[in-house]
């Protein structure tokens, strides 16, 4: 649990802890990674977070293992993403396409502790991963990979190749190889791609030199590459968005730490009313991403074929969220946020590695490019309709049948209910009027996404797609978020989530993405926006949803 | 038959925004500039089409008209 693992790794701001922000920011600086937070994790079987539990491990529910995760994120992204969601990546396309063997075997190697490298990624071609050239033709590999996480130290390799020189979506296939079953001689590392942040992180590459392949290295059918990396990384576009917010958790709470301890202009630098308005605003936007994270994590369970849309909708609203807050907490800050020792020098190295969020992964522009060929069917087939979603995407908490691997689908055919919230909160009686007023504004939205998404003619949908056309999925992505935080609230059972401040707040942040509104918040919000984020502060409290006990 | 080749060759014309005539059933869609994502546009169309349900990749694993022609025919007939 979060609990356990927060006190696993104890007090991030206590000098004396020797796994605390001191010791993070100093193995940034050797750009190592945090070698005795990695035996710690090693300790605790943080592998086991990401295998499923009937292979053994404790991957029950991706909203969980989002939130296990985020108490990595909120101390280092490095062993965030260098520790463990490098392997989690390249995990999801065995679960997704691999045999009983290869899944057994996978899962055992990652009880073990060894990592496993994604490799997939070519910089000449970024995300157009259908141009991939490195080339598996009779099971023997040639190419080269590059910027990969890990790809010296993992003991195996989750490999992207091109299986047929055809142009086309059935040319690809993955393969799962232990690096023990290569000839030393016909695979050689890059050295490290030096980078803006995430320096501890082994950011390598191999070039392969016709290296023959064990027979059943495949995962799935030959040629089915692309489907297979388009159903999985679902969940890890979901997921990695999702544990990442504990960087922004961690941005506010040095803010905090800085505002309240100094004193400007004869007070209390945490008492002008525009240092209190962006620290508020940082708050709604940690709320309204962890919001849209959880209920598509929800709805990858309980609705697997429907989640392709807010997958990659997720990427791209978190990702721009969570960098435009910590962008702006930098401001109160001053010049204390590029000092790199200090008390408030962790909160550099997290703007710095936070960057790679923005296209890491999937870039933003890709996940809308996703989804905007998909609009027109969703005009078409479901926004009229406006079907209710199910409850238990919204019930935090609550249980959820085992990821369906198998029901993951490349495309919703036209399928969404999430975006029909809004529409249904009109219907409420008592509803706060302040709240019903923001709805609307959702509900009309979705009604004009609908007429325009009906008139694009196929040609607008592609590669060439304008960025007017894109400003349709890029919408629907503010509809969706807003619908995730609306149906929480409205399936709150108490508490500060089922108070409406929180959800006018993040609805009001969502605003400025439809050109709408501001983003602003009044300061009657902000006021008790503070109050709650200043007692949490006290508690040693989570600033997310669920805020749940850490240490410090 | 002939006229569903007819239809999807009207179909993949008015994608590219080309004359039918321009376009031939044995070139693969992906040689046209029909990337993976058109497939679902593809798909929904033909689904409108023959009122039937099917994989959003139909059009990836039958990739020129003539394949998609045949494949479709091949379900609809079924009883």
């Amino acid at each position: 649990m979060p609990e356990a693992l927060e006190h696993l790794l104890g007090d991030p701001w206590d000098p004396a802890n020797p796994l605390g922000y001191a010791e993070i920011v100093a193995a940034d600086e050797r750009q190592e990674m945090f070698a005795e937070a990695e035996q710690r994790l090693d300790a605790y079987g943080m592998n086991a977070e990401f295998v499923p539990v009937e292979y053994g491990g404790r991957f029950s529910t991706l909203d969980r293992l989002a939130r296990v995760m985020r108490a990595v994120w909120r101390r280092d992204p490095c062993l965030g993403l260098g520790y463990g969601a490098s392997s989690f990546i390249a995990s999801v396309n065995v679960w997704a396409a691999g045999s009983s063997e290869q899944r057994t075997a996978f899962a055992k190697h990652l009880l073990a502790d060894r990592k496993i490298a994604s490799v997939y990624h070519e910089l000449a071609h970024g995300n157009d991963f259908a141009r991939a050239e490195l080339a598996a033709y009779g099971m023997r590999l040639n190419g080269r990979k590059e910027v990969v996480t890990n790809a010296q130290r993992a003991d195996s390799l989750v490999i992207f190749a091109r299986t047929s020189p055809d142009p086309g979506s059935r040319s690809h296939s993955q393969f799962l190889v232990d690096k023990a079953d290569l000839p030393q001689d016909r695979m050689a590392y890059l050295p490290r791609f030096p980078s803006m942040g995430m320096r501890g992180v082994q950011l390598g590459g191999v070039v392969f030199t016709d290296c023959p392949i064990p027979d059943d290295a495949m995962i799935g059918m030959p040629g089915r590459g692309i489907e297979t990396a388009l159903r999985s990384f679902q969940l890890t576009r979901t997921a990695l968005p999702s544990m990442i917010i504990g960087v922004l958790d961690t941005g506010l709470r040095t803010a905090l730490r800085f505002t309240t301890g100094r004193r400007l202009y004869g007070r209390a630098a945490a008492d002008i009313p525009y240092v209190r308005a962006i620290v508020a605003e940082a708050f709604a936007d940690l709320l309204l991403c962890d919001a849209f994270c959880t209920v598509t994590a929800r709805t990858l369970h309980r609705l697997p074929g429907l989640a392709s849309v807010p997958a990659s909708l997720v990427k791209y609203v978190v990702s721009q969220q969570l960098i435009d807050a910590m962008n702006r907490l930098s401001s109160v800050l001053g010049a204390h946020f590029y000092i790199r020792d200090g008390d408030h020098a962790i909160f550099q190295k997290l703007l710095r590695d936070l960057a790679v969020i923005g296209f890491g992964h999937a870039a933003r522009v890709a996940c809308l490019a996703t989804v905007l060929p998909q609009t027109p069917l969703l005009a078409q087939r479901s926004w009229p309709a406006a079907e209710q979603p199910p409850d238990a995407i919204f019930q935090l908490g609550t249980e959820l049948p085992p990821l369906p691997f198998d029901a993951l689908a490349v495309s919703a055919s036209g399928r969404d209910t999430l975006s029909a919230v809004p529409r249904s909160m009109l219907d409420e009686t008592g509803l706060d009027p302040e709240l019903r007023r923001l709805a609307a504004l959702f509900a009309t939205e979705l009604r004009e996404l609908t007429s325009e998404a009906g008139d694009l003619r196929p040609m607008e949908t592609g590669v060439g797609a304008s960025p007017e056309a894109l400003a349709i999925p890029a919408r629907l992505a503010a509809v969706l978020a807003a619908s995730a935080c609306l149906g929480v609230w409205r399936h709150a059972e108490g508490g500060f989530l089922a108070d409406p401040t929180w959800v006018v707040a993040a609805l009001t942040r969502l605003t400025a993405r439809i050109g709408k509104g501001d983003g602003h918040l009044p300061a009657p919000l902000t006021r008790r926006l503070m109050s709650e984020l200043l007692t949490r502060h006290e508690d040693s409290r989570g600033f997310d949803l669920t805020a749940g006990s850490i240490a410090g | 038959m002939d006229d569903l080749h007819k239809w999807l060759t009207h179909l993949v014309a008015s994608y590219l925004e080309k004359d039918p005539d321009e376009i031939s059933g044995s070139v693969s869609l992906a040689t046209y500039g029909l990337d993976s994502v058109y497939a679902f546009v593809m798909c929904g169309d033909i689904e409108d089409h023959l009122d039937v349900r099917l994989e959003p990749t139909v059009a990836w694993d039958y990739e020129t008209i003539d394949a998609l022609a045949d494949h479709l025919s091949s379900l609809v007939e079924q009883p």
